[in-house]
């Protein structure tokens, strides 16, 4: 009987035990055949962890390697709300720390989520006294940030780039893909705690840094440029300015400078309008600076000598039903002093020899109505309409800077076409792009997009253009030491109802120096400027200061003290 | 003598298990100790890149002339009567045949050209402001 019990007692355990194990080997099975993939899959994804590694964005110098940009490591604050247990407090916590409302992070801390940015890039002061506070679920990771050592200085070349450190404008756009470089990754297991461990490390693809830009920018130049387009804003009080130095030889744009400009550290802050390159983007009428295309085209046809003579009507012309003025009558002038003394009238007339297809053909040569292809974003190529479709009047317009609309940098390679013996350079902002040892990747060189003038018409053309400086409408730009040569210029802006202003101007002055061996070619643009307008008066002044001081700059020995000394030699010989 | 391999083979697979564990632990805290020399390392490198950025803002020609214009440094520009223009220092006729000769005799030649050089004064010019 006992034994029976027993027996049964036995068994019944044995069975219980031998169900449990076989339950246990379809559990074992379950998750080995119908599991294991998930699983392995999970416990991979647990262990096994590829890290991104960024890219070291490239660093943009100017012409001496000088960083006009470079990205600096910031650390940036993310919160893993489900570790968070007391929210508000943290929220409390941080608020003052990070300059954001409580409520704004609160709203954050309460996601139910592991990542959640709070504030990225922290000055060096916010992410010490966040580390210092030891939150559990509050992290940091460190985050590239670009920064700008000149801040506002060439800040319509640069440009900036985004959050995510995407260029969004200047250089900094349209290199963007030589800039940002190429991320890499790091594929590895980790802790527990979810370390990586290096030891286990099993597949490595290195980061490639973005390369470096070295841009024909000069800091020191730029930084006249800048100075002085300040000092015209304040004496003229303009709504907007440019100014280009450009080098003639080699179309190297040494300086460009726009007002209004903005902090590149703050643009964030800035208002769209500051942002505008005005040197790519504006198209204006040219007024008479224009006039040195009409003057160059009749020179190469052979249509006007220096001396020939033009009479002037007393300043008032008429052409088409409409009067044509100067800004002062002339009588009989010579064509070299129709040009120094700007005279609508004697241009005109010159014009009307020339030719409209003749004129428009000229107009094309210096690369007006096409874009100069100067690496920067936004770029237009100005209005030029063919002959055809001049009105009887346009060849009374045209010539002196109107109905056709140009960029300054047009400007600016049109006058650096005259100062380089009739040669039109193409525009360069970048020298090279290299990478961090040094290493050239890609070499700009300077480029001659084509002859437009003969030697000895450029040569005239310097000549009248001195002429301007010593005995014209130039006079203020005229550097002590140096013989230097410009075309002065004052248009009328167009009021809304299409019709010329006579209160809204654009004072300019383009020019080179020095005459005999020009290094520098500068143009200067005043945007309605007052209460003076007239671009002898006020944007030559600008030209002066400019001139000057770059070639100071720039060691070139004053050209008349050279004369002096060379004639003390001969005497002494 | 069963008992005895039996205890042979486990104190075997036991060591080598050990070793093998150890070899992974070590593996694993020097794996820490890089990261830890990484994170310095690239602490220091932000550190530098930060000192660097710091200098080139000191030294930006805005800052400098902000400066000048704060602490009233009057500098001018030298006018032209202040101003002496001196020609490149012409080589004495002596001095330049002694360095032919160096250069035509060779490693020798130095030491007598610097022998010769004891005995000939090179000129210098100097520009004094005119007062």
């Amino acid at each position: 009987m006992y034994n029976r019990a027993h027996k049964n007692r036995l068994n019944f355990i044995f069975s219980i035990f031998i169900s449990l194990l076989v339950l246990l080997l379809i559990r074992i099975a379950y998750l080995q055949l119908a599991l294991s993939h998930n699983l392995a899959r999970l416990a991979k994804k647990q262990h096994a962890a590829v890290i991104e590694l960024q890219p070291k964005r490239g660093t943009i110098y100017d012409r001496n390697m000088c960083p006009l940009a470079i990205s600096l490591n910031l650390d940036s604050v993310y919160a893993n709300a489900r570790e968070i247990k007391d929210k508000e407090n943290v929220a409390r916590m941080l608020s003052p720390i990070l300059n954001l409302s409580e409520d704004f992070l609160l709203e954050r801390l309460t996601r139910d989520k592991g990542f959640i940015w709070l504030k990225r890039k922290l000055t060096p002061t916010e992410s010490a006294r966040v580390k210092a506070l030891c939150i559990k679920g509050i992290e940091l990771v460190k985050e590239p940030k670009r920064f700008y050592p000149n801040d506002s200085l060439a800040s319509h070349v640069i440009g900036y780039v985004g959050m995510d450190d995407k260029g969004l404008e200047g250089l900094e756009l349209f290199y963007d893909e030589y800039l940002k470089g190429t991320p890499g990754y790091r594929a590895t297991l980790r802790d527990a705690r979810r370390r990586p461990i290096a030891s286990f490390e099993y597949e490595y693809f290195p980061p490639m840094d973005g390369f470096d830009l070295v841009l024909t920018i000069d800091e020191v130049i730029q930084h006249i440029a800048e100075r002085e387009i300040e000092r015209a804003m304040k004496e003229a009080k303009p709504i907007g300015a440019c100014i280009i130095i450009m080098d003639p030889r080699t179309g190297d744009i040494l300086a460009l400078s726009n007002r209004p400009t903005y902090g590149l550290n703050s643009f964030s802050k800035e208002p769209f309008e500051k942002k505008r390159n005005r040197a790519v983007t504006d198209m204006f009428e040219p007024g008479s600076t224009f006039k040195i295309v009409t003057a160059a085209a009749a020179l190469e046809n052979k249509v006007a000598d220096l001396n020939d003579k033009f009479f002037c009507e007393n300043g008032e012309y008429k052409i088409a039903g409409h009067i044509l003025h100067d800004h002062r009558p002339h009588g009989w002038l010579t064509f070299r002093q129709v040009i120094e003394k700007s005279s609508n009238i004697g241009t005109v007339k010159v014009a009307q020899i020339l030719g409209p297809s003749e004129l428009y053909k000229f107009i094309k040569k210096f690369g007006f109505g096409e874009l100069t292809e100067i690496d920067l974003p936004g770029e237009v190529p100005g209005f030029v309409r063919s002959p055809s479709l001049w009105s009887k009047l346009s060849i009374g317009a045209i010539p002196m800077g109107q109905e056709i609309t140009i960029t300054p940098v047009q400007l600016a390679c049109a006058i650096s076409a005259i100062a380089n013996n009739g040669n039109l350079v193409r525009p360069r902002i970048v020298r090279a792009v290299q990478d961090k040892r040094g290493e050239v990747i890609k070499s700009f060189e300077p480029t001659v997009v084509r002859g437009i003038l003969s030697e000895e018409t450029a040569a005239m053309m310097k000549d009248i253009l001195s002429g301007v400086v010593t005995d014209g409408t130039g006079r203020l730009a005229e550097v002590e030491g140096y013989r230097v040569a410009g075309k002065t210029g004052t248009s009328q802006k167009i009021e809304p109802n299409g019709t010329y202003s006579h209160s809204r101007f654009i004072a300019s002055f383009i020019g080179f120096a020095p005459v005999d061996d020009p290094r520098i070619a500068v143009v200067v643009i005043l945007d309605e400027p007052k209460p003076f307008y007239f671009g002898g008066v006020v944007a030559a002044p600008v030209f002066k200061r400019v001139t000057q001081s770059v070639l100071r700059y720039l060691e070139i020995k004053p050209q008349r003290l050279m004369q002096v000394k060379r004639a003390i030699e001969s005497v002494e010989d | 003598m069963k008992v005895h391999r039996f205890l042979t083979i486990t104190s075997i697979i036991t060591t080598v298990a050990l070793l093998y564990v150890n070899q992974q632990i070590t593996l694993i805290r020097l794996s820490y100790d890089i990261k830890e020399q990484e994170k310095t390392c690239s602490f220091l490198l932000d550190r530098n890149k930060i000192l660097l950025y710091n200098i080139e803002h000191l030294e930006s020609p805005h800052r400098l002339e902000e400066v000048l214009l704060a602490n009233n440094i009057e500098l001018e520009v030298p006018s032209k009567e202040r101003i002496i223009l001196v020609s490149a220092t012409p080589e004495k006729p002596g001095t330049s045949e002694i360095k032919k000769i160096a250069r035509a005799t060779g490693p020798l030649g130095k030491v007598r050209q610097a022998i010769a050089s004891i005995f000939v004064l090179g000129s210098e010019a100097q520009a004094r402001p005119v007062k």
